[in-house]
């Protein structure tokens, strides 16, 4: 790469960096707050059996309509998560924070499941906030309890 | 052990000890009549006693006989009572010729109410399954415990071994204190959600004559499980025959009832609903079309009649405490502002029994003004909250037809209620907006957002309330530990399979009858069990009828 070319690519990326602290702060007056645009849900697998988990996080309140549902996507393979599990949920628009659960029913004994997790509206409008894919591992079977 | 399983289990050997107590106390009185009563198996709800005069009606397999209940049962002869007072005065009322317009409609609503002359038998009015005493539900505590609290309807059934040997209803009659605030059924689009309506699967849906509870009081004397009228006009027809007839006439206006009635209009005003001689035929009375139009529209008089009474004071007062506290007229004890908190808070019950104030978490500070001083502690939505199957209803023995030819429940425990997704597949005919039916996948399973107003109120103490759709759940601790507790712990089982070392209802909840759209608001709430006793203490501030 010649001096030129250095100090085009320098430009650009100052250029980029530049229209992001541009950027941000419209975003952020669009009506939704950045840090729940931006941020990450950390989900906590509330409990597990052998066929059935129950998945939790918690974001800043979306807003939007009353009636969300908490979404997961989850399957065998990290790279092929071609199952859904829906739990509609209600906001409280009181409330600041919102705490989404879904109910996964039907797994298999002794498996490994990845998923992710997410959140929409009632008429299908996303929720900015999503998760990383995780793990977890459904018990042999023949339990009759789930693990706390 | 957490001080949460501690209190559990306290309860629980309170409960085994008090169901002990009770079976030591009950057999001896009814082993003197010489009919023991077999053997419970399940435990009996905490202060609950089988009434001595009910121990002969107890069936193997832990039935009841419900013509036995009907003849003995206590809280059914207080019920009767209670309808004859109540009629009379209304009655009396009537007659005096003092009421102004405004009262009169409503007046006229209560003789309705209370007129057990308008089923099928003569013998079953409305308040039958909705005692004023009770919060406008189910008055009986003994069906409360062994039906679920659905009550019995006009018709016995007298096929030999028949069980159960009286129709009855598939669910717990639902109270109708302030139902007449819920408006007409409707899909909110911006909020994707279904709004409003009467019953709990918002099948009355006041379309027609733009009000819910009018509709809403149109269905039972037509239900062939409650009063069985086999034809609107056959209510009519009771109405003029009535003895407060000039009363409707005096609201509705002279010759209202004045109809050319058939000459067999007794004999087919006294067979029930579903009966096979009728073929199905909905209006077996031959009327004229013009007679057929006044009937019809005195059938919406009749209950917007009914609406007007549920709407008076007598039955939606706004007087409990909290409205007083609301009016700054009185102040929460300690536990019941800690309910309260919770109530809002960390048990996000009020994101639904909504309390006309504004919300905060817990530990917040409420600087709020009331959004409104009439709250109605119910959004009017609908949710599926996965209750388990309530196996003792006796619905699910109705499979076989009764001696009119009628089976209610041809499914048998195969049924499973769906609440509004019956509604909205077409199981009571065609919803009236057709568009509905493409919500049916997002609607299976739910059933309405009661209001959490007179959830409370009881007969007397020791009176055990049913309680949701189905009356699963036997006391309001038992509701908010169902909500607290669902999903820490979930056993794939039937109610009355809990594996040994659980408790049904207390470390054990069977699995839901309809895990479709199963609302994961509740479920763990992280309440301790003191926490749960003090929402129930707020929960005990919204029975009407306080004195500040």
């Amino acid at each position: 790469m010649t001096r030129l070319n250095r100090l085009r690519l320098a430009i650009a990326i100052s250029t980029m960096a530049l229209s992001l602290l541009f950027v941000q702060p419209r975003l952020a007056f669009a009506g939704e707050s950045s840090s729940t645009r931006l941020a990450s849900a950390t989900p906590v697998i509330e409990s597990v059996s052998d066929t059935l988990a129950f998945i939790r996080w918690t974001t800043q309140n979306p807003g939007g309509t009353i009636l969300h549902y908490a979404v997961v996507r989850y399957g065998k393979d990290p790279n092929n998560l071609n199952l859904t599990a829906e739990s509609p949920t209600r906001i409280n628009p009181g409330h600041s924070e919102m705490v989404f659960r879904v109910r996964v029913a039907n797994l298999k004994p002794g498996t490994t499941y990845y998923y992710k997790v997410s959140s929409e509206q009632a008429g299908g409008i996303s929720d900015p906030v999503t998760s990383a894919v995780n793990q977890f591992t459904t018990r042999p079977a023949n339990r009759m309890s789930a693990e706390k | 052990m957490t001080r949460m399983k501690c209190s559990e289990t306290f309860s629980l050997l309170s409960i085994a000890g008090l169901t002990a107590l009770a079976m030591l106390m009950a057999v001896p009185d009814a082993s003197a009549q010489g009919t023991p009563p077999p053997q419970l198996n399940f435990l009996l709800p905490a202060g609950f006693q089988i009434p001595p005069a009910d121990q002969q009606c107890i069936l193997p397999g832990e039935r009841l006989n419900l013509q036995c209940i009907l003849a003995n049962d206590p809280d059914v002869k207080r019920i009767i009572a209670e309808e004859a007072k109540l009629e009379a005065q209304a009655l009396a009322a009537a007659k005096s010729g003092k009421l102004d317009p405004y009262h009169q409609v409503e007046n006229l609503g209560k003789l309705e109410i209370f007129d057990p002359n308008l089923s099928v038998n003569k013998n079953v009015a409305c308040s039958y399954c909705h005692d004023p005493a009770a919060g406008y539900g189910n008055g009986v505590s003994i069906l409360s415990v062994f039906t679920g609290g659905s009550s019995l309807g006009s018709v016995p059934i007298t096929v030999p071994g028949a069980y159960p040997n009286n129709r009855i209803a598939k669910r717990n009659p639902q109270s109708y204190t302030y139902a007449s605030y819920f408006p007409p059924l409707h899909y909110n689009q911006s909020q994707a959600d279904f709004y409003g309506g009467n019953f709990w699967d918002g099948r009355a849906t006041g379309y027609k004559l733009q009000n819910s509870a009018a509709e809403q009081a149109q269905d039972p004397p037509l239900d062939p499980e409650e009063m069985a009228n086999p034809d609107s006009a056959c209510v009519v027809w009771k109405l003029s025959q009535s003895n407060y007839k000039f009363f409707f006439e005096v609201v509705f206006g002279v010759g209202s009832l004045e109809i050319n009635w058939p000459s067999d209009v007794a004999t087919v005003c006294s067979t029930p609903k579903g009966a096979a001689s009728l073929g199905g035929n909905p209006t077996p009375v031959q009327l004229s079309t013009s007679d057929r139009t006044l009937s019809n529209k005195d059938f919406d008089e009749f209950a917007q009649a009914i609406a007007a009474y549920e709407s008076s004071d007598s039955v939606s007062p706004f007087t409990s405490k909290f409205d007083y506290v609301l009016a700054g007229k009185a102040t929460l004890t300690p536990q019941e502002q800690n309910g309260y908190d919770l109530f809002r808070g960390k048990g996000s019950c009020n994101t639904c029994h909504l309390d006309g104030r504004s919300s905060t978490q817990l530990g917040g500070s409420d600087t709020g003004q009331a959004a409104s001083l009439q709250p109605l502690f119910t959004d009017t939505t609908y949710n599926n909250l996965g209750l388990p199957k309530n196996v003792r209803l006796p619905w699910y023995s109705e499979d076989t037809p009764d001696q009119w030819g009628f089976t209610g429940n041809p499914l048998g425990f195969g049924f499973t209620d769906e609440g509004m997704g019956l509604f909205l597949d077409g199981y009571y005919g065609a919803p009236p907006d057709l568009d509905w039916g493409v919500q049916l996948p997002q609607f299976e399973g739910k059933f309405q957002t009661s209001t959490a107003r007179n959830a409370a109120m009881a007969p007397y103490p020791g009176f055990v309330k049913a309680y949701m759709h189905n009356g699963y759940l036997l006391s309001l601790k038992e509701v908010v530990h169902f909500y607290n507790t669902r999903d820490v712990y979930p056993f794939p089982v039937l109610s009355g399979h809990c594996p040994s070392g659980t408790v049904e209802k207390v470390t054990c909840w069977p699995m839901p009858e309809d895990p479709n759209n199963e609302n994961t608001t509740i479920g763990k709430l992280g309440l301790t069990s003191e926490e749960e006793d003090d929402i129930v203490a707020y929960l005990r501030t919204l029975v009407d009828g306080y004195k500040p």
